[in-house]
């Protein structure tokens, strides 16, 4: 209580009833640079009531558990000299499509798919940049939910794999080479996390229809994918993947993870995939830069 | 003890905003004290760029303060201590009044418990207090409204911009609107910038009106003085039979006269040093008897209308 109103509430008498009306404010202000955190809550927890999104993050569970056990049944085999090293078995993890993928690629489109939308659709863009909220706090507090949440379904079980790996380790060499597990893990999830978030919002923030964007994300992801794997198969050529963003993450997986490519396996230079998804990166943030700037707050 | 002077309210020293060719705001120099001001114009006046100057939302040529603050220099500063309104629906879905805000608050820079108290006073302030914990997705246009209103004051900001704060709003709804906003800087001690094409709302709320044509100031000052500015040479004249006659004898001697419900209005040439000696006179000799002459009283919407089509006749001239 400031003095002030010490001072009052001393001169009345126990039990007053006052009318308090409308205050003054005379606290301090919390520092600005913070603002973003707030967005950032609050779309976190706007994202965490969507049944889709628990689904996805009760969904992601069931891979990891499954993988542990084969890499279990597979490392007590290794250690009797009867199966190969379950190394790849986090890689596998990451990019089948029976692994985190689809769960990474379906918590971005449930996550980010209204991330923007949804405040153009209610008009909010004057409630939050008529106050001391810079469009950079608010591109922030909107990014990071949907890139933290698919980098938590793909990292999450892959990370407990990995450790899981280490754990089961037949000696020291092999121990060391497995504690490299999670380093390219968290490496390949950002990737991954990027590559499917970004995007996402950066398509969130040219409509207003939620169903449009998540449409269209779904479009982005999956048809280069289905068009370039029926294409490579008839050609044998890995280049009708260029578009394909799960073809791109497979290689760079690959790269990481130092895990040859299958028999009739055809990819892309790793090079080619780095720039191909740097791009969408990079192209997405200047989408939503330039989307963000032309957002009217005052008027039509 | 003497309490130093309010600082104005808002200065404007020859702002100059364009786009690409379009001109929008053209040399506006402006000052204005605390108090309760009607922005007024017709579409493409400027209004909607002048508000954004104000909010630090725009890069514009010349300079501007607003509560003392630098608009360029610091534009977050001064929206911390500004409460806009928008025309439009400004919600977020899924939301109650009571999050949205605290949400506000917070996003304007109050800690956290503060937010929280402020938020429920506020709300009871505009008359939401027991719907607070509703989803504002089912509230009524009136209510929208009053939580648009709510977010906009519940960090006690020293200026409220409101664009068409009754827009929507059936007659009583609208009446409520006004008088809440009416009170407002009696209770709040806040100014208020009120935007609005209902001249009827910026009549009820403000003292004083700017009024914007083109991009340019056409007038700023106190309402009673636009209308007094309009009416000096306006009279209402009747007479008993002949009026046709004396519109046509009025007319030529300069006069421009119109005519509704058997009343003449009769707009004297400003050089005339006695216009109701004019009046007598060309009445008498056209031998009609004068029944009744009085000062027009201008309403603000016919004020309105004149200094927009002089600033149209001197802007064509």
């Amino acid at each position: 209580m400031s003095a002030a109103k010490a001072k009052v509430a001393a001169k009345e008498p126990r039990g007053a009833i006052r009318d308090q009306g409308y205050q003054p404010y005379t606290g301090s202000y919390t520092p600005e640079g913070g603002r973003w955190k707030l967005i950032f809550g609050r779309m976190l927890k706007m994202t965490a009531r969507q049944p889709w999104v628990l689904v996805m993050l009760i969904l992601c569970i069931f891979p990891g558990l499954v993988g542990g056990v084969i890499t279990y049944i597979q490392a007590k085999m290794y250690a009797a000299g009867a199966a190969p090293s379950p190394e790849p078995n986090v890689f596998y993890l990451f990019t089948k499509w029976y692994g985190t993928l689809i769960i990474g690629f379906l918590t971005a489109l449930f996550a980010g798919g209204g991330a923007i939308a949804d405040d153009a659709r209610a008009g909010a863009f004057p409630f939050y940049f008529a106050r001391p909220v810079t469009r950079e706090q608010y591109l922030v507090g909107k990014l990071v939910p949907p890139i933290l949440l698919v980098f938590c379904v793909t990292v999450g079980p892959a990370m407990l794999l990995a450790i899981a790996r280490a754990a089961l380790a037949k000696d020291g060499d092999d121990a060391m080479i497995a504690l490299l597990l999670p380093f390219k893990t968290i490496g390949l999830g950002v990737v991954e996390a990027l590559a499917l978030g970004v995007p996402v919002v950066a398509l969130s923030s040219t409509s207003r229809g939620r169903a449009y964007v998540q449409g269209a994300f779904a479009a982005l992801f999956l048809l280069p994918w289905i068009l370039g794997s029926v294409f490579t198969g008839v050609t044998r050529s890995p280049w009708p993947n260029i578009l394909s963003i799960r073809a791109h993450l497979l290689n760079v997986g690959h790269f990481i993870f130092a895990v040859p490519l299958e028999e009739n396996e055809r990819a892309l230079p790793v090079w080619v995939s780095a720039a191909v998804l740097t791009a969408l990166v990079v192209g997405s943030l200047v989408l939503l830069r330039k989307r963000l700037e032309s957002m009217e707050v005052v008027g039509s | 003890m003497t309490r130093p002077a309010d600082p104005p309210l808002f200065e404007f020293n020859d702002i100059h905003k364009r786009y690409g060719r379009f001109h929008a705001l053209r040399g506006i120099t402006l000052n204005a004290p605390m108090g309760s001001i009607g922005l007024l114009g017709p579409n493409g006046a400027g209004k909607s760029t002048l508000l954004k100057v104000m909010l630090g939302l725009l890069s514009f040529e010349g300079s501007a303060q607003v509560l003392g603050f630098d608009v360029n220099a610091d534009a977050r500063k001064l929206r911390a201590r500004v409460g806009y309104m928008p025309e439009r629906d400004c919600y977020l879905s899924g939301m109650n009044a009571v999050e949205l805000c605290i949400y506000a608050a917070e996003l304007s820079g109050l800690p956290h418990p503060e937010a929280v108290q402020r938020s429920h006073a506020v709300l009871e302030f505009c008359g939401l207090g027991d719907k607070r914990y509703q989803k504002i997705d089912g509230y009524s246009t009136g209510q929208k409204q009053r939580v648009k209103l709510a977010q906009a004051l519940v960090h006690d900001p020293k200026l409220l911009l409101l664009d068409e704060p009754t827009n929507g709003l059936d007659p009583d709804g609208r009446d409520e609107m006004l008088a809440l906003i009416q009170s407002l800087p009696a209770r709040t001690g806040c100014a208020i910038l009120l935007s609005s094409h209902l001249l009827h709302d910026v009549e009820r709320v403000c003292s004083r009106a700017i009024l914007l044509h083109q991009g340019e100031v056409v007038y700023s000052g106190t309402i009673e003085d636009l209308r007094k500015e309009g009416q000096a040479d306006l009279y209402e004249v009747r007479v008993k039979s002949g009026d046709e006659q004396l519109k046509k004898a009025l007319e030529a001697r300069g006069c421009r006269v119109d005519e509704a419900d058997g009343m003449l209005s009769v707009l004297v040439p400003a050089s005339t040093a006695k216009p109701t000696e004019l009046i007598f006179t060309v009445a008498a000799a056209e031998g009609l008897q004068v029944r009744h002459l009085s000062p027009k009283r201008l309403t603000l919407e016919s004020a309105f209308v004149r200094a927009v089509n002089d600033a149209r006749e001197g802007g064509a001239a």
